[in-house]
């Protein structure tokens, strides 16, 4: 029988995906691609938000897609209809994106030529929270019919989001929703934080979003390279 | 249910650790997960079994140690140690909140055995 070698290895895997995170954004950073994590609950609206953002900076903006999801293809396919080059990363059953994954999608793009790519993150609140994946900026969504009490719930997502988009605006009428509550407690976990409330559907909002949008990849795509 | 990606990443290690040493098999893996790391250790092992089968670490046994969650009081300077996620995190010499986290939060591998 063969002799038995212990390694010590002594290694952090979740420490590991935070230095390959590290080293997917230098890598984006040389070819001057923004990558924007949007995370959310199911069904709060992220596809359409996709759809209505890429139609407004499409003219000034190349942009690519990333869609994760567990199974199925409908999302990428709707994203491919509209002219704009998406990837369906399907993760198996896993309920999250790790960089390692995000890396494996992006290399079904050609980043080089794009300015910008939107990573359409798995429905999950809790999860996608906990791994970086490589992205210069994180955005959730909150939607009106899920309830201003999400951030009390679920507040390690509202505190690594760069941005929060309080979603289906339209929706306010129907349902409880207090978003003076909503902001309080957003604020209060990420002072940092930027709120957009908006409507995809009727546009209600939606400039004010698309232009900090716009804002962040070109300060990301204007950066000097340190050599 | 992150585990699974979790452990992909630990058999990508172990396999490429594996090869590294001109090794055949892995047979066995240590693992250290800490008490606030949010990761199940039961979950892992039937997660490793589902994703190590036909590789060179099927049927390598998982060795799992926990350790304990360690805050140190700003107050007092005392630490005190969690073996389980109480719900009242306070000093437990003081009973200040004032409480950092020293350890607990990690998940390593400490060694792969192979041959």
């Amino acid at each position: 029988m063969e002799e038995i070698k212990v390694i010590e290895l002594k290694q952090s895997i979740l420490e590991n995906n935070d230095l390959r995170a590290d080293a997917l954004r230098r890598r984006l950073r040389r070819e001057k691609t923004f990558l924007l994590n949007l995370m959310s609950s199911p069904g709060s609206g992220k596809t359409s938000l996709l759809l209505r953002t890429l139609a407004q900076v499409q003219p000034h903006l190349r942009c690519g897609v990333l869609e994760a999801d567990i199974d199925s293809s409908v999302d990428a396919r709707r994203i491919a209809e509209i002219g704009v080059p998406s990837v369906q990363v399907h993760t198996g059953g896993m309920c999250h994106l790790d960089a390692a994954m995000t890396e494996t999608g992006l290399s079904g793009l050609d980043t080089d030529a794009l300015d910008c790519v939107i990573l359409e993150n798995i429905g999950n609140l809790v999860c996608p929270a906990e791994f970086d994946t490589g992205a210069v900026r994180s955005v959730m969504l909150l939607s009106v019919p899920e309830g201003d009490d999400k951030p009390l719930k679920y507040p390690l997502m509202f505190s690594v989001c760069d941005a929060v988009i309080i979603s289906k605006l339209d929706c306010m009428p129907y349902f409880d929703f207090d978003l003076e509550a909503a902001t309080r407690r957003i604020q209060g976990l990420n002072p940092h934080a930027q709120i957009f409330p908006l409507s995809a559907k009727t546009g209600q909002g939606m400039q004010a979003w698309l232009d900090w949008f716009e804002r962040q990849v070109t300060a990301w795509n204007s950066l000097e390279l340190d050599h | 249910m992150h585990e699974l990606g979790i452990m992909s990443r630990v058999l990508e290690l172990a396999i490429q650790t594996a090869e590294q040493h001109g090794a055949n098999k892995v047979v066995e893996i240590s693992l250290q997960v800490g008490a606030l790391s949010g990761i199940l250790p039961h979950y892992l092992s039937s997660y490793f079994d589902m994703i190590s089968t036909k590789t060179r670490a099927e049927g390598a046994h998982l060795n799992i140690e926990q350790s304990p969650a360690i805050f140190l009081c700003a107050e007092c300077g005392a630490q005190s140690v969690y073996p389980e996620f109480g719900p009242d995190f306070i000093c437990q010499s003081c009973g200040s909140d004032q409480l950092t986290l020293v350890s607990g939060s990690e998940f390593r591998v400490v060694t792969v055995a192979v041959r």
